[in-house]
C-alpha cells in the first residue's frame, strides 16, 4: 500500500478510536460502492456558545496522491457563507496551505477542529468570498442573522 | 556561594531585607489579601529568590517552623538550581546535595509535612537532572542517610550494610519518602524531552537493583499491615494501604520509564517484572488506584506482561472476588470493567481472542465482554460500563476487518463464523442500550447526561457502520426483524432504536438490500407513525431522518413515496421536526418529480392545510413550495404548468399582501418584512425548482425555435406577476437588506436556464431592477454581483436588444462609480463596479465605445486608483480587470482587440506606475499574486513596456530617498531586465517580481517610516483631473 493509503487507513482507525463530539468523518463510497479512502465525507458542528452552535456543516475532504506531503482539500458542500470560504466551498485556512502552515503531522481531527474554530473566528486578512466578507466587516447584525439562518437550515442531529 | 555547606549556617539577612522580614513576606503571601498586593509580594520574592543571596535565603527559610515558609525555601532551591546551578563547582555541587538531603532527613522526622517533603524530593530530582550533578545511587543514598540521620556522601555508601538489611530500619514515613523520590526520578527523567545524554539513563538504571528491593519490601510490608491476621486494625491498616498504593504508583512510573528508555534491556525489565506478581496481589486488597494503574499498563504497554503474568491477572479477575465485583454492579464495577476490557484487548491484539474460539479462556473473556453490555441502567445515568465496552467492540470490528483483508472471499478460515456471530450478538445487545429510556427518566437529565447518551449512540452508530461491511444482509435482516417486532407491539422507543440502526446502514446499503427493505416499508411503517397519537417525538424524528437517509431507496421504489410524503406533511406540524421534514419533502419531490405528478391535487390540499400551522414560516414554506414546484416542472404541457404556477403564486401573494398591509399600518413594519421576505423566498424556491434538472438532455442541434409562451404568450402574465411582486416589495422595503438580496436571488434563478420558462425573465427586468439601485441601496455589492452573473450568463447573446440593456447597465454602473469618486469611499461597491466593467470587457467590450470619452477616462482612472489604494479587495479586482484588458489587447484574433488597444494606449503608463508602486514593497504578500499577472501581460502586449517600467521606478519615493546609490540602480536594472526576459514564463516572472518586492520591503524597513507615500493620483472630473480628457475611440 502506498504511503498515502497507509496513512489514511491509520487516520481512519485513529478517528474511530477517538474523535471530538458532534463531528463525523468517513471515507465515501465511489459509484461502484467501493470505499474510496482518498475522499472523505465530514461534518463540523458549530462550537458551543457561539453563533454557530447547533449547526452541522458538511465538508468533502479530498486527499491528493502526495498526501501527507501535500495537504488535503477541504470543501464545504454546499458552499458555505463564510468570509474564508471560496465561492466554490473550498476552505481557506493556513494549515491547509502547502506553502503556509501545512505539516504532514497534522491529523484529520486537527484539521476539522481548525475549521470549527475558523467558523466563529474568521480571518479578515484573507477574504475568500466577497459576500460574507463584506457583510462581516460592514454590517455585523446582518451577518449574524445570516449565520443564525444557516444554523437553522443545517441543524445538528 | 556560601550557604550550601553540609552544616546549615544561620543567616540573618538577605540584603536589603532582614531574614525575619523575608519570612513575614512569605507568610503574608499565603494569607488572604488584595490580589494586587499579593502580586507585588510575589514579584519582590521572585527578585530575592534570583538574587545572589538566593541560596542563603532558601536555607534560612527551610529552618522556619511554618510549613508554608519551608515550602517556599524548598521552592527557592529549585528556582536557584534552574537559574544558577551552572555557576557551581564540583565541591559546591556536592555540598548542595548534602544540604538538600539533610533537610529532607530532618523534615521527614520532625515536621512530617507532606507538602514540604514532596517539594524537597522534587528539588533533589531537579538537582539530579542538572548537568553539574553526578549523583547516581539516589535510592541507596537516601536510605543510608535516613538510617544515619545525616546526609551520607555517595562515595561512603560502600561502608554501609546492603540495602535489604537497611530497609527494615526505616520508619514508615521514611519508606514513603524513598518511594516518592524514586517515583519522581522515573517521572522527571522521562519528561526530559531534549535529546538526553545516555549517561542520564545509565545513572537512573543504576538504581534498579535498589528499586527492586525497595518495592518488594514496601509491598510486602504494606500487605502485611493489611493481612487479616494482623490484629492491629485502624491506623496500621491505613498505613499499609498507603504503602501499597505509593509503591504501586512508583512501580507504574518505572514501568513507563522502562517502556521509553529501557525496553531493550532484558535484565532491567526482568527486575521490574519480578515485582509484578506481588504488585498484582494488591488488587484484591482494594489498594487505591490499583485497578486503574494495571489498566494503564495493559493499555499503554501490554508487552510488559508476559504470558505467565497474564495468567495471574486472569485468575485474579475470575476469582470469587472479581466475579463478585462484576455481579454486584456497584461503584467499583466500572473501574474493574476497564481492567477486564484492557485484558481482553491484549488477547484481541494477539489475535488469540478470535482465532481460538474453542479456547476456554477466550470463551470466558468473550462471555464477559457480552455480559458487560447487559447491566441494568441507562447510559448517561448509571451505566458507565457500556460506553467503555463499545470501545472494545469497535476495536474488535476493526481488528477483524484488517484480518479479513488478508483472506480471499471464499478462503476465509472457520473461525470467521464464530467471530461474526459474536459481532452480531454484541450489536443486538447494544441495540438495547441505545434505546431512549422512558420520558420520566430522560426528563430529569441534565445536559451532561444527554450528551453522554448522545455520544454513546453516535459511537454505536459508527460501530454498526463498520460492522455492516462484514455482516451485510445478516445485520440488515436482524435490524428489520427487531424493528418490525417493535412496530407490531407498538413499542415506539424500541422502534426508534431500530430505525436509528437502520439509518446507520442506509449509506452502505446497496441495491440488493431493496428487497429486504421493502418488507419493512410494506408494513405501513410511515402510515402508523403518521396516525399514531402517543408516539414519542424521538421516534418521529428518527423516522423523519430515515426518509432523508433512504432517499435512494424511495427513488428506486416510487410506489412507497406517497405515504412517506404524507407522513412528512404530518411531521411539518411539529416544531422540532418541521425543518427537516420540509427539507426531506423538497429533496424527495425534486428527485422523484416525474412519478409524483398524480399527487399534485392532494399536495395542494395539504399545503393549504399546512399554511394554518404555526410552523409555517419562511423556511418551511419555501421548502415545501420548492418540492411542489419541482413536480410542476415535470408536467409536460406549458398550459398545465401555467395553471399550477398560478395557483402557487396565489399562495405567495397572500404573504405579499399581508406585508403590504402591515407596512401601511406603520406599527408592524418588522412583521411586514418577515412576510415580504417569506414571499420573496418562496419565489426564489419556485424559480430554483423550475430550473431544468441537471440530468435533462440539452439538445444543442435543435432547429426548433424556442417557445415564446412565457415571454409573449399567455405565460407572460406569470412573468408579469413575478416582476410586480419583486418591484413592489423592493419599493416598499427598499432599505431592508435581506429584501434586496432575496430579490436578486429570484432574478438569478433564471440566468442559467437555456430554454425559456416562467422565471427566465427578459434582460430588461434585471437591468431595470439594478438601475433603480443607488449608493443608498443596502447590499449593493450583492446587486452588482448579480449584474456580473447576469452579464456572464448572457455572454453569447449578441442581439441588439441585449446590447441595449447591457449599455444601460454599464451606464448606471459608471454613474455609481462617478458618485463614489474614490474607491476608498466604499471599497466593496468599488469592487462590484470594477467587476461589472471587467465582465463587459470580457463579453461585450464594444459597448464601451458608446460612452463619452470623459466618463471612460474617469472610469479607468478610478480603476487605477483602486490598484493604488490600500484596500485589498478593490486592488485585487482592478488588477484582474487590467490583466484582462492587456490580455485582450494582445489577442490578435479577437474582434474587440482594437477597443482594448485604445485603452492600453491611454492608460499603460499610469497603470504601470500603479502596479510598480505596489511591487516596490507596498503590497502585502497575498495580494502580490494579483499584481503580478497584469504587469506580465503588459510586458507581453506593450512595445514600450521597458520605458514605462523604468519611468515608473524612477518615480517611486523609495528610490528617491536614496539618490545615486549604485547598488539601488543595479537592483532596479536587474529587475527591469529580469522582468522583460522572464515575461514568457509565469513561474520565473513571479519569482523575479517576488524577489524584487522582498528587496524593496527590506529597504523600506531599513529606511524607516516616512510620511505616507503618495504618487501622482487621478480622480474623477470635478475634483482635479490630472490627465486631459481626450477622446479615446
Amino acid at each position: 500500500m502506498s504511503l498515502c493509503q497507509n496513512r489514511l487507513q491509520e487516520e481512519r482507525k485513529q478517528w474511530r478510536r477517538d474523535h471530538p463530539f458532534g463531528f463525523f468523518a468517513k471515507p465515501m463510497r465511489n459509484p461502484q460502492g467501493v470505499l474510496d479512502l482518498k475522499k472523505w465525507d465530514c461534518g463540523v458542528p458549530g462550537k458551543d456558545k457561539t453563533l454557530w452552535e447547533g449547526g452541522l456543516f458538511k465538508l468533502e475532504v479530498t486527499f491528493p496522491d502526495e498526501y501527507p506531503t501535500k495537504p488535503p482539500k477541504c470543501k464545504f458542500v454546499p458552499p458555505l457563507f463564510h468570509p474564508n470560504v471560496y465561492p466554490s466551498g473550498t476552505v481557506c485556512l493556513s494549515i491547509l496551505n502547502e506553502e503556509e502552515g501545512w505539516k504532514p503531522a497534522i491529523t484529520i481531527k486537527e484539521i476539522l477542529l481548525g475549521i470549527q474554530s475558523l467558523l466563529d473566528e474568521p480571518n479578515p486578512e484573507s477574504p475568500a468570498q466577497a459576500d460574507a466578507f463584506n457583510l462581516f466587516k460592514k454590517d455585523r447584525a446582518a451577518y449574524d442573522k445570516k449565520i443564525r439562518n444557516l444554523v437553522k437550515e443545517n441543524p445538528a442531529p | 556561594m556560601a550557604a550550601t555547606s553540609a552544616h546549615i549556617p544561620t543567616v540573618t539577612a538577605v540584603a536589603p531585607l532582614s531574614m525575619p522580614d523575608v519570612e513575614l513576606l512569605v507568610k503574608s503571601m499565603y494569607e488572604p489579601g488584595p490580589p494586587k498586593k499579593i502580586t507585588e509580594i510575589e514579584a519582590t520574592l521572585r527578585v530575592l529568590q534570583r538574587s545572589e543571596h538566593g541560596w542563603e535565603m532558601a536555607n534560612a527559610l527551610l529552618s522556619s517552623n511554618d510549613d508554608n515558609v519551608r515550602f517556599f525555601g524548598a521552592l527557592t532551591f529549585t528556582v536557584k538550581l534552574n537559574a544558577d546551578s551552572d555557576k557551581l563547582d564540583e565541591d559546591e555541587s556536592e555540598q548542595l546535595l548534602a544540604t538538600l538531603i539533610n533537610w529532607l532527613v530532618r523534615i521527614v522526622s520532625n515536621s512530617k509535612s507532606a507538602l514540604v517533603t514532596k517539594k524537597l524530593c522534587s528539588t533533589l530530582i531537579t538537582y539530579f537532572c542538572k548537568p553539574l550533578s553526578s549523583w547516581t545511587k539516589c535510592i541507596q543514598t537516601l536510605i543510608c542517610s535516613f538510617c544515619s540521620g545525616i546526609s551520607v556522601p555517595e562515595k561512603s555508601l560502600g561502608d554501609y550494610p546492603p540495602t535489604w538489611d537497611l530497609l527494615p530500619l526505616l520508619t514508615d514515613d521514611q519508606l514513603l519518602c524513598v518511594l516518592l523520590l524514586s517515583m519522581d526520578l522515573a517521572e522527571e527523567v522521562k519528561k526530559m524531552n531534549r535529546p538526553v545524554d545516555r549517561k542520564y539513563h545509565d545513572r537512573v538504571a543504576s538504581n534498579l537493583q535498589d528499586l527492586e528491593l525497595l518495592l518488594h519490601f514496601a509491598l510486602a510490608k504494606g500487605q502485611q499491615y493489611q493481612a487479616p491476621q494482623n490484629q492491629s486494625p485502624g491506623l496500621s491498616h491505613q498505613v499499609g494501604e498507603k504503602l501499597c498504593s505509593e509503591a504501586l504508583k512508583c512501580f507504574a512510573s518505572w514501568v513507563f520509564y522502562a517502556q521509553q528508555e529501557l525496553k531493550d534491556s532484558v535484565e532491567d525489565l526482568a527486575r521490574l517484572r519480578s515485582i509484578l506478581e506481588l504488585a498484582l496481589s494488591c488488587l484484591q486488597l482494594h489498594v487505591d488506584n490499583a485497578m486503574d494503574l494495571f489498566s494503564d499498563i495493559l493499555e499503554e504497554y501490554p508487552k510488559f506482561f508476559e504470558p505467565a503474568h497474564l495468567e495471574v491477572l486472569w485468575s485474579e479477575i475470575t476469582s470469587p472476588w472479581g466475579i463478585e465485583i462484576l455481579k454486584s454492579f456497584d461503584a467499583e464495577t466500572p473501574t474493574f470493567a476497564r481492567l477486564v476490557i484492557a485484558f481482553a484487548q491484549v488477547l484481541l491484539n494477539s489475535g488469540r481472542l478470535y482465532k481460538e474460539p474453542e479456547d476456554a479462556q477466550c470463551q470466558q473473556v468473550m462471555g464477559v465482554m457480552h455480559e458487560l453490555l447487559k447491566y441494568p441502567g441507562h447510559v448517561g445515568e448509571n451505566d458507565e460500563i457500556a460506553p467503555i465496552a463499545v470501545d472494545f467492540w469497535t476495536n474488535w470490528v476493526s481488528t477483524l476487518e484488517d484480518e479479513y483483508f488478508e483472506y480471499e472471499e471464499d478462503k476465509k478460515p472457520p473461525w470467521t463464523e464464530t467471530a461474526k456471530s459474536n459481532t452480531l450478538l454484541a450489536i443486538s445487545e447494544l441495540w438495547n442500550k441505545i434505546r431512549f429510556p422512558p420520558p420520566e427518566i430522560t426528563n430529569g437529565w441534565d445536559s451532561e447526561a444527554k450528551k453522554t447518551f448522545k455520544v454513546f449512540r453516535a459511537d454505536v452508530r459508527d460501530l454498526i457502520q463498520a460492522a455492516y461491511e462484514q455482516l451485510l444482509d445478516d445485520m440488515l435482516d436482524r435490524f428489520i426483524l427487531l424493528t418490525l417486532g417493535a412496530l407490531g407491539r407498538g413499542q415506539w422507543l424500541e422502534l426508534e432504536a431500530g430505525l436509528f440502526c437502520l439509518n446507520a446502514l442506509a449509506e452502505g446499503s446497496e441495491l440488493e438490500a431493496d428487497e429486504r427493505l421493502k418488507s419493512l416499508f410494506n408494513f405501513s411503517l410511515f402510515n402508523q407513525i403518521s396516525e399514531g397519537s402517543s408516539i414519542p417525538a424521538a421516534t418521529r424524528r428518527t423516522a423523519v431522518d430515515m426518509v432523508g437517509f433512504f432517499t435512494g431507496f424511495f427513488l428506486r421504489n416510487v410506489e412507497f413515496l406517497p405515504p412517506v410524503l404524507t407522513f412528512l406533511f404530518s411531521a411539518l406540524a411539529q416544531p422540532s421536526l418541521a425543518n427537516s421534514a420540509a427539507k426531506s419533502f423538497a429533496s424527495l419531490c425534486s428527485q422523484c418529480r416525474k412519478s409524483l405528478t398524480g399527487e399534485l391535487d392532494s399536495f395542494f390540499q395539504m399545503y393549504q392545510q399546512f399554511l394554518q400551522y404555526p410552523t409555517a414560516d419562511a423556511l418551511t414554506k419555501s421548502k415545501v413550495l420548492e418540492g411542489i414546484t419541482s413536480i410542476v416542472e415535470a408536467l409536460t404541457s406549458e398550459e398545465q404548468k401555467h395553471n399550477r404556477i398560478q395557483q402557487l403564486l396565489n399562495f405567495v401573494a397572500q404573504d405579499a399582501d399581508k406585508s403590504i398591509l402591515l407596512a401601511k399600518d406603520g406599527h408592524a413594519a418588522e412583521e411586514g418584512v418577515v412576510s415580504a421576505l417569506a414571499a420573496l423566498q418562496c419565489l426564489t424556491s419556485m424559480g430554483k425548482a423550475l430550473q431544468a434538472p441537471d440530468e435533462a438532455v440539452i439538445d444543442l442541434e435543435t432547429e426548433k425555435i424556442p417557445s415564446t409562451y412565457w415571454t409573449e404568450g399567455p405565460g407572460a402574465a406569470i412573468q408579469k406577476q413575478v416582476v410586480t411582486l419583486i418591484e413592489y416589495l423592493t419599493k416598499v422595503y427598499e432599505t431592508d437588506s435581506d429584501i434586496i438580496e432575496e430579490a436578486c436571488s429570484i432574478l438569478r434563478t433564471g440566468y442559467k436556464e437555456t430554454i425559456p420558462g416562467p422565471f427566465v425573465l427578459p434582460p430588461k427586468e434585471t437591468v431595470d431592477f439594478i438601475s433603480r439601485c443607488t449608493l443608498n441601496t443596502p447590499r449593493l455589492p450583492f446587486v452588482l454581483e448579480t449584474a456580473c452573473i447576469f452579464l456572464t450568463s448572457h455572454k453569447s447573446d449578441k442581439s441588439s436588444a441585449f446590447f441595449e440593456q447591457a449599455q444601460h447597465l454599464l451606464h448606471h454602473v459608471l454613474k455609481l462609480m462617478q458618485q463614489l469618486g474614490h474607491p476608498s469611499v466604499d471599497p466593496d461597491v468599488s469592487v462590484g463596479c470594477i467587476e461589472v466593467v471587467q465582465r463587459i470587457i470580457n463579453t461585450n467590450a464594444g459597448i464601451l465605445k458608446n460612452e463619452s470619452p470623459g466618463v471612460l477616462q474617469s472610469m479607468f482612472n478610478f480603476s487605477v486608483e483602486c490598484v493604488k489604494c490600500a484596500d485589498v479587495l478593490p486592488k485585487r479586482a482592478a488588477s484582474q480587470l487590467w490583466n484582462d484588458i492587456f490580455a485582450l489587447s494582445s489577442d490578435t484574433r479577437h474582434p474587440e482587440r482594437a477597443t482594448a488597444q485604445d485603452i492600453v494606449n491611454h492608460f499603460a503608463p499610469s497603470i504601470t506606475l500603479a502596479l510598480i508602486f505596489n511591487i516596490c514593497g507596498e503590497v502585502d504578500a497575498s495580494s502580490l499574486d494579483y499584481i503580478t499577472p497584469p504587469l506580465r501581460k503588459m510586458i507581453q502586449s506593450e512595445r514600450n513596456s521597458r520605458a514605462y517600467i523604468t519611468a515608473a521606478l524612477q518615480e517611486q519615493r523609495l528610490f528617491m530617498r536614496i539618490t545615486a546609490d549604485p547598488s539601488t540602480e543595479s537592483l532596479k536594472r536587474t529587475f527591469v531586465e529580469g522582468a522583460i526576459r522572464n515575461a514568457r514564463s509565469v513561474a520565473s516572472f513571479k519569482e523575479t517580481v517576488k524577489e524584487f518586492w522582498s528587496r524593496c520591503k527590506a529597504m523600506a524597513v531599513q529606511q524607516g517610516p516616512e510620511t505616507m507615500q503618495t504618487i501622482p493620483g487621478n480622480s474623477w472630473p470635478g475634483s482635479e483631473p490630472s490627465m486631459a480628457a481626450t477622446p479615446m475611440f
